[in-house]
């Protein structure tokens, strides 16, 4: 085979990402969480403002629906634990914004303690809810 | 007494071969025996046509980073001790394009170095050396990032770059730090503009993939941090 | 222009941690465990604060989230036409989702 003065560099290269770093899942769980948050803004101001410029009687129904149904009592609690993530975690990017935390060990540490944090305004909430 | 790791080998000839496969060895274990070693002894003694990079042997060069079980990382510089078991799988670096086997081309990659002119540019007016005490604050920080030896490790890491071809990554973009922080250079601002691009800096979403891996223990993500800190101060007319 | 809107990304993150923690707590435990009625809503205007503070969640709320949407999509490579055709759609849906909220909510309280 002819070689030719340029070297013809394969194209194949892998994107393997790192699964086995925190930080990783961090920023991964940061984004679902944002997206799923995004979807979730739009919807809600949308149906919030139709409902209220539909009048009284078809906001009341509609509200009582959304904040009735127990099928939207569990999607409220998963609403309020993205709510809950990405809040504390953006909490964490927010101390490395301004220079805390910013070493490979703090990093981790910042992350547990948040976590921890979360599960228990979380599980504290859900307790408060089935009251 | 012979135990012997088993090391799965990337092969991949453009040449010859369609499809990347992977190659078995069985290869004879000795005490503080290194990944270099490794690739060696496949290549001294079970197959020539291996191809790796290596030069210094001892983590100075930058040339023999590998993806060893699942991380970039210095095969010259990492016990296959540490791996904690006998089976090895030796890739080429992600986000690099493979030239052949364990070796990448590592053009993107000092094409991205290059653009923030990552040397030292004296000031023009200056009559007697300019002097940073060593133990002073800013020298400190500066210290411990100019170690990098451009081995390409955080490069691959780094999902950014994975997704973005246009992103500089975070050596170039420590690198830039390094100078961008260094009171005697002269073209600080003009490095500081090349850096504050969608493709810059705003690009680096604090992962810290790259100090997880670095081999000389630098933080990119601390520099990439310092460095947005003084594209918004700059932004409110300070700029130190 | 990114580390303005970078920095204003961050701002609209505190905001909202104070705008939403108010949202919710008033949420739970302005409403005597009712669900919402439209006279809860129409009772704000006693409440300036109230109001004030759900339109800065409202305002905030979509910058960070359409900002946050963006900074996703330039994550990826994507060509200059691209770029500015997302970036239109998201100001458009920014803009516009932030004049219906504000239009709603003040009609209601203010019966204008």
């Amino acid at each position: 085979m002819a070689h030719t003065a340029a070297l013809d560099v394969s194209k194949f290269s892998s994107r393997r990402q790192m699964w086995d770093a925190i930080g990783m899942w961090a920023w991964v769980l940061h984004r679902i969480t944002g997206l799923g948050l995004v979807f979730y803004i739009l919807l809600h101001t949308i149906l919030m403002g139709i409902s209220l410029l539909s009048g009284q009687a078809d906001f009341d129904e509609t509200l009582s629906l959304l904040m009735g149904h127990p099928f939207f009592e569990v999607l409220d609690v998963l609403l309020l634990g993205a709510v809950l993530y990405h809040g504390l975690n953006g909490i964490r990017v927010l101390l490395f914004d301004i220079g805390i935390g910013v070493s490979l060990k703090a990093q981790r540490r910042i992350f547990w303690i948040f976590m921890v944090m979360g599960i228990i305004i979380w599980a504290w909430s859900i307790a408060l809810k089935l009251h | 007494m012979s135990e012997s790791l088993h090391v799965k080998v990337f092969r991949f000839d453009p040449e010859s071969d369609v499809e990347p496969n992977f190659d078995v060895f069985d290869v004879p274990v000795f005490k503080n025996m290194a990944i270099l070693d490794v690739v060696m002894h496949i290549q001294n003694y079970m197959d020539r046509s291996l191809s790796f990079r290596f030069s210094c042997r001892i983590g100075m060069c930058g040339s023999c980073a590998m993806y060893v079980n699942g991380r970039a990382r210095l095969a010259c510089r990492t016990q296959v001790s540490v791996l904690k078991t006998r089976n090895i799988t030796i890739m080429p670096l992600p986000n690099f394009p493979i030239i052949r086997d364990l070796v990448v081309d590592m053009t993107p990659f000092f094409d991205k170095w290059k653009a923030v002119k990552p040397y030292y540019m004296p000031q023009p007016e200056c009559d007697e050396p300019a002097t940073v005490k060593p133990d002073s604050n800013e020298r400190e920080f500066i210290d411990d990032m100019l170690d990098c030896i451009s081995c390409g490790c955080c490069y691959s890491a780094c999902s950014m770059v994975a997704t973005n071809s246009d992103y500089l990554g975070p050596a170039a973009l420590n690198r830039a730090y390094t100078l961008i922080a260094d009171k005697r250079d002269a073209i600080r601002v003009e490095r500081l503009k090349a850096v504050d691009r969608s493709y810059g800096v705003w690009r680096c979403h604090t992962q810290f993939n790259c100090a997880e891996v670095c081999p000389k223990d630098i933080v990119p993500t601390r520099s990439i941090q310092n460095l947005k800190q003084r594209c918004v101060m700059k932004k409110f007319g300070i700029f130190k | 222009m990114h580390a303005w809107t970078w920095f204003l990304q961050r701002v609209s993150a505190v905001v909202i941690i104070i705008a939403l923690g108010l949202h919710i707590a008033y949420l739970h435990f302005g409403t005597a465990g009712e669900p919402l009625t439209y006279s809860h809503i129409m009772s704000r205007f006693k409440m300036p604060l109230l109001i004030t503070f759900d339109l800065l969640l409202l305002i905030f709320g979509l910058y960070h989230a359409l900002y946050g949407v963006y900074s996703v999509f330039l994550d990826f490579d994507s060509g200059k036409k691209e770029k500015f055709m997302v970036l239109g759609l998201l100001i458009v849906t920014g803009l516009g989702l932030s004049v219906f909220g504000v239009f709603s909510l003040l009609r209601t309280v203010y019966s204008i």
